[in-house]
């Protein structure tokens, strides 16, 4: 159903429909960010990768293969802009923890949680790039193991593996830092 | 092998994959792995409560917004409808009020009404003299004086 719909979106924003446009970018726009904020743990660089995955969807829209979904394209020119990134970042600043975006001081009460999330980003964001991937698509955004396994590039059993290395990297790190 | 079609070590393999919560499981597990979680849940019991804790700290991640910048950045480089020759004159129209295009539509095919019923070309005139003086000559009133001509 989303399928024929997206199809449908996709030919109208091509033509310039703005309230296609409008539909895409809504409905997508969240998780693509979503996506490229737990891979990079960057808010800023994610939103350049958001913004550069639209202006590829945008350019792609006139030639769209219809037998293509649009939700596994987009996401996989999303990760594909984050593993660059990442990789530049490595021989920029070999080693280096990425930054988290929000530094501003927050009351005493919700220190706790903020703590607790920010080390649980920086956790994700430091997994192996495909582990970090499999866990945000699987247990952050809900996608099935097929949808996951066809963005990934790679079969359900092989997509199981990363998710489980994910989850026991992330439970090391968090016990270790004793936030669990 | 449990009667349900699945092996404890197999439920294992999923908690540790997937979590706690059995909705995320493969579908084609999903169901053999809930009975048996349901049978026995002392011997899950450990891992099932590991796996929940965190699955707490995932779901408490906040969702990053979209910033209203971001957004306008993306839909500033959208496609756009080309633009026509007639697109500057349906888009002064489609402003307009329903009335006005379509009272300029009447006026119009009134006026094509009433121009070709007043105003006959000249040409048309003369050629019905002609039929007419044909049409006399024939019936040999051709001689007789017009009832205008007779009047004058």
């Amino acid at each position: 159903m989303a399928f024929t719909s997206d199809l449908d979106q996709i030919t109208r924003a091509a033509a310039g429909d703005p309230g296609a446009v409008s539909w895409l970018v809504d409905r997508y726009s969240p998780q693509v960010l979503g996506l490229a904020t737990r891979m990079l743990g960057d808010r800023t660089e994610a939103e350049d990768v958001t913004q550069e995955t639209f202006l590829r969807a945008w350019k792609a829209l006139p030639n769209w293969e219809p037998r293509a979904k649009f939700s596994t394209w987009l996401h996989r020119v999303a990760l594909n802009l984050c593993y660059d990134q990442l990789r530049k970042r490595r021989e920029v600043l070999p080693g280096e923890l990425p930054d988290m975006a929000d530094t501003a001081p927050t009351p005493p009460e919700r220190y706790e949680q903020t703590e607790r999330v920010r080390t649980i980003e920086a956790a994700i964001a430091a997994l192996p790039e495909r582990q970090a991937a499999a866990l945000t698509l699987c247990a952050l955004q809900g996608h099935s193991q097929a949808e996951a396994a066809d963005i990934l590039d790679t079969s359900e059993e092989a997509l199981e593996s990363l998710l489980a290395r994910a989850r026991r990297s992330l439970r090391a790190v968090l016990a270790e830092r004793s936030v669990a | 092998m449990t009667r349900h079609g699945i092996t404890d070590e197999r439920i294992f393999e999923l908690i540790d994959a997937y979590g706690a919560d059995a909705a995320a499981f493969p579908e084609s597990e999903r169901e053999a792995a809930r009975r048996r979680l349901t049978e026995a849940p002392g011997l899950f019991a450990a891992a099932l409560e590991e796996a929940r804790a965190l699955d707490g700290m995932l779901s408490d991640l906040p969702e990053p917004e979209m910033s209203p910048a971001l957004r306008t950045a993306i839909m500033a480089a959208a496609p756009r409808a080309p633009r026509t020759a007639g697109g500057t004159f349906r888009a002064l129209m489609g402003r307009l009020p329903n009335w006005v295009p379509a009272g300029a539509v009447a006026s119009l095919a009134m006026g094509l009404v009433i121009g070709a019923n007043v105003s006959l070309p000249a040409s048309a005139s003369v050629a019905a003299e002609d039929a007419d003086s044909v049409m006399y000559a024939a019936f040999g009133f051709d001689e007789l004086p017009l009832l205008d001509e007779e009047t004058e």
